[in-house]
């Protein structure tokens, strides 16, 4: 794992539960929180020449036809996280590796706010006592896109 | 809901109701205690209609992501039974009278707020 040195994580917004699926119906709570991004700290971002708002891709050792599955974010730039540390919102839908499935949803349901899913670049690997897979952590890499 | 238990001086206190009268009930924001769920913002919308773009009470969070980050609740103080502070999970908005320079020194603290996230939406 030379390539992926960052460490990933995924964990909540406040204004959404779960999968977000009822949350992203409202539109008073998708104006909140409107869009799907990475939070990376400012000398990590520095290091990659990627700025607030930057559109960017997290890609994961997991191998899904010979690639790194990956998913295209938005950058925030935060000094919540460490530098060697990228956290994913996991509430979002409707996106995969770029290309926008809105189309695939029945007419008139889609969501108010779609974006990548976190748990695509989720890794492999899973509790060999609970049979519980591993959803919260990871290695991952980023890049300008 | 809770009320403070704040006396007002009789010289500050100059209400609508009269020269002696004390003043209207103010907010009082527990600022340590705010998550910054936006539960306020969406209750506020729901009771009173309000379309989507307009925030009657807005959550200004100031130094975000460093150390000492606040999140302090602006309500309009428009409403005598306000749904924003009933749905608080924390409680950290109380109906409560003051001392009204007490009020107008938070009020203005605030304004300062409003004015920040005004300039960082039009820069950004």
């Amino acid at each position: 794992m030379k390539n992926f040195r960052l460490s990933l994580f995924s964990g909540r917004q406040v204004e959404f539960e779960g999968g977000g699926n009822s949350e992203r119906n409202c539109e008073w709570l998708v104006e909140l929180q409107p869009e799907m991004y990475a939070e990376i700290h400012p000398r990590l971002a520095n290091d990659n020449r990627i700025k607030h708002g930057d559109w960017i891709w997290v890609e994961s050792p997991e191998d899904t036809d010979a690639q790194p599955s990956r998913i295209k974010v938005k950058a925030k730039l935060t000094r919540r996280v460490s530098p060697d540390m990228v956290y994913l919102p996991f509430h979002w839908g409707g996106v995969l590796s770029g290309k926008d499935l809105s189309h695939k949803y029945p007419e008139g349901y889609v969501p108010y706010g779609i974006g990548e899913s976190a748990n695509t670049v989720m890794n492999y690997g899973y509790d060999r006592i609970t049979q519980m897979q591993e959803t919260k952590t990871g290695l991952c890499r980023i890049m300008k896109a | 809901m809770a009320t403070t238990n704040i006396t007002i001086p009789a010289r500050s206190a100059s209400g609508p109701e009269g020269k002696h009268a004390p003043a209207r009930m103010k907010f009082y924001v527990d600022t340590k205690r705010c998550i910054e769920c936006g539960g306020c913002e969406v209750a506020c919308k729901n009771e009173n209609n309000v379309p989507s773009g307009v925030a009657r009470i807005r959550v200004v969070t100031v130094n975000e992501g460093k150390p000492g980050e606040t999140n302090v609740a602006v309500p309009c103080m428009h409403c005598s039974n306000a749904p924003c502070v009933s749905v608080c999970p924390v409680t950290l908005c109380f109906i409560g009278q003051m001392a009204l320079s007490t009020s107008i020194r938070i009020h203005d603290r605030l304004r300062l707020c409003l004015m920040r996230v005004h300039l960082e939406h039009h820069i950004s």
